[in-house]
């Protein structure tokens, strides 16, 4: 195959590849984060309702 | 209202005004990078692309004109006219009959061939059209190669 | 997992899959063009991201509309122009970078001034300069009024961009699909493959932008929560201290 064929196909996979990961991780974190916010938001109110 | 390190260190810290300044000298400076590169491409855009090249029949007729100022010129490689020389090659190029004899400086591109169109950049000296750089520019159709119908072209199947 | 978050992942698979696909009829299937040779297999990758690139463009300038637009306003339309335009980012990026690659076996140079490629440099600074005005930090409504406008403004070097071979001459040849005429001047198992490549880039495009989207809203929520809990901290400790 051709050098360059090659090499451009390379690029895009890796692009796409490397944003979609970059995508994925900061989602979950972002996720992860907003979960446990929530839930002690929660138990704050709770708490607040207990008092 | 007296607070301990440990109760502070818990508090959550909501942006102030401190971080936000940072972000925005950061912010700024990106900005200004991008205004500058975009200078920089209008700039090289208005230089070279809005007449990015003389077909050989405009450049014929403006030579007087041209001098020998470097420009760009575009036309067809005349089939049979391609010799290739230890300094790169010479050929002929011709746009609507009218026909430039050129000496390339330098390697031509892979796909330079007879019959291609191209760009050539260089100027006139005297009668030859002296280039340092070929573009070849390809069409727009694609259509798979056939290796039978270029033998057959030539007669030569054996 | 929800609904929204199903589909998006059967997105996600199916734009993996039809890239794959595309890879394989464009490096092995497909025949070497005419003139071209092998290098015709960069045509079922760069075209579908100039593509992407002017889609994405569109879809933020839909968004932005929507927003400056007092009655329809809503954060999301807001996201959603900053999603898509990041993608767009991304996928002119690529544009360049695969033409670039293309360019210097097939025309002989990496680079060259001629119209369409400025104009694609200036469409790509023009959105990263829209993303960096999105970094400097104002209020939300403000940020949104602001970036919207900005869209619009760089909105107008796409049709520029795409014109720029006839309206100059230039080095890059026309458009094989997207031309005047409709008229399709990739022939065969070539026209297919390309055809696949500008769906499955298309629903990559998608996935990018949905995922970015939803991230951003959550942290749009995640900051709402944080003042909110801070504030409550605070308050909470005033009344162990009174």
């Amino acid at each position: 195959m051709n050098p360059y064929v090659e090499a451009g196909y390379t690029a895009v996979s890796c692009s796409l590849g490397g944003y979609a990961i970059f995508l994925g991780v900061r989602s979950r974190q972002v996720r992860l984060r907003l979960a446990q916010l929530r839930a002690s938001a929660q138990r704050a109110d709770g708490s607040l309702e207990d008092a | 209202m007296t607070t301990t390190g440990e109760e502070s260190a818990q508090w959550k810290t909501v942006e102030g005004p401190g971080r936000s300044r940072a972000k925005l000298i950061r912010a700024l400076v990106a900005l200004g990078v991008i205004l500058a590169a975009l200078g920089f491409v209008l700039f090289k855009g208005a230089t070279n692309s809005l007449e990015y090249f003389l077909t050989v029949q405009q450049a014929n007729a403006a030579r007087a004109k041209l001098g020998d100022t470097s420009f760009r010129m575009e036309g067809v490689v005349v089939p049979g006219s391609v010799d290739p020389t230890p300094a790169g090659v010479d050929f002929t190029i011709r746009y609507n009959h009218a026909e430039d004899r050129v000496t390339e400086i330098g390697n031509p591109p892979e796909l330079f061939q007879p019959s291609i169109p191209v760009v050539i950049q260089g100027h006139f000296q005297g009668n030859v059209f002296v280039s340092s750089l070929i573009e070849v520019k390809h069409s727009s159709n694609y259509v798979a190669e056939h290796p039978s119908r270029i033998k057959n072209a030539g007669g030569t199947t054996s | 997992m929800s609904r929204n978050a199903k589909l998006k992942r059967g997105v996600g698979i199916t734009a993996l899959v039809m890239i794959a696909l595309t890879f394989w009829l464009g490096l092995y299937v497909t025949p070497p063009a005419e003139v071209m040779g092998n290098l015709v297999r960069m045509l079922y990758i760069h075209p579908p991201m100039a593509w992407i690139a002017y889609l994405a463009y569109g879809i933020t300038t839909a968004a932005s509309l929507l927003y400056l637009w007092k009655r329809t306003r809503r954060r999301e339309w807001d996201l959603i122009a900053a999603a898509s335009a990041e993608a767009g980012v991304f996928f002119t990026g690529l544009t360049i970078l695969t033409g670039s690659i293309w360019g210097r076996p097939a025309w002989g140079v990496w680079w060259t001034w001629d119209a369409l490629l400025t104009s694609t440099a200036v469409l790509f600074l023009l959105y990263l300069g829209y993303l960096a005005l999105r970094q400097v930090p104002m209020s939300e409504t403000k940020r949104g009024v602001r970036s919207a406008i900005a869209a619009l403004v760089a909105f107008i070097d796409v049709p520029i961009v795409h014109e720029s071979v006839y309206w100059w001459k230039t080095l890059h040849q026309t458009p094989s699909v997207l031309n005047p005429s409709l008229n399709v001047e990739v022939h065969g198992s070539m026209a297919w493959t390309l055809l696949l490549g500008f769906v499955a880039f298309t629903m990559a495009y998608v996935w990018m932008v949905w995922t970015r989207y939803e991230t951003s809203k959550r942290q749009a929520e995640l900051a709402d929560l944080e003042v909110e809990r801070a504030i409550r901290e605070r308050l909470s400790v005033e009344e162990v201290s009174l």
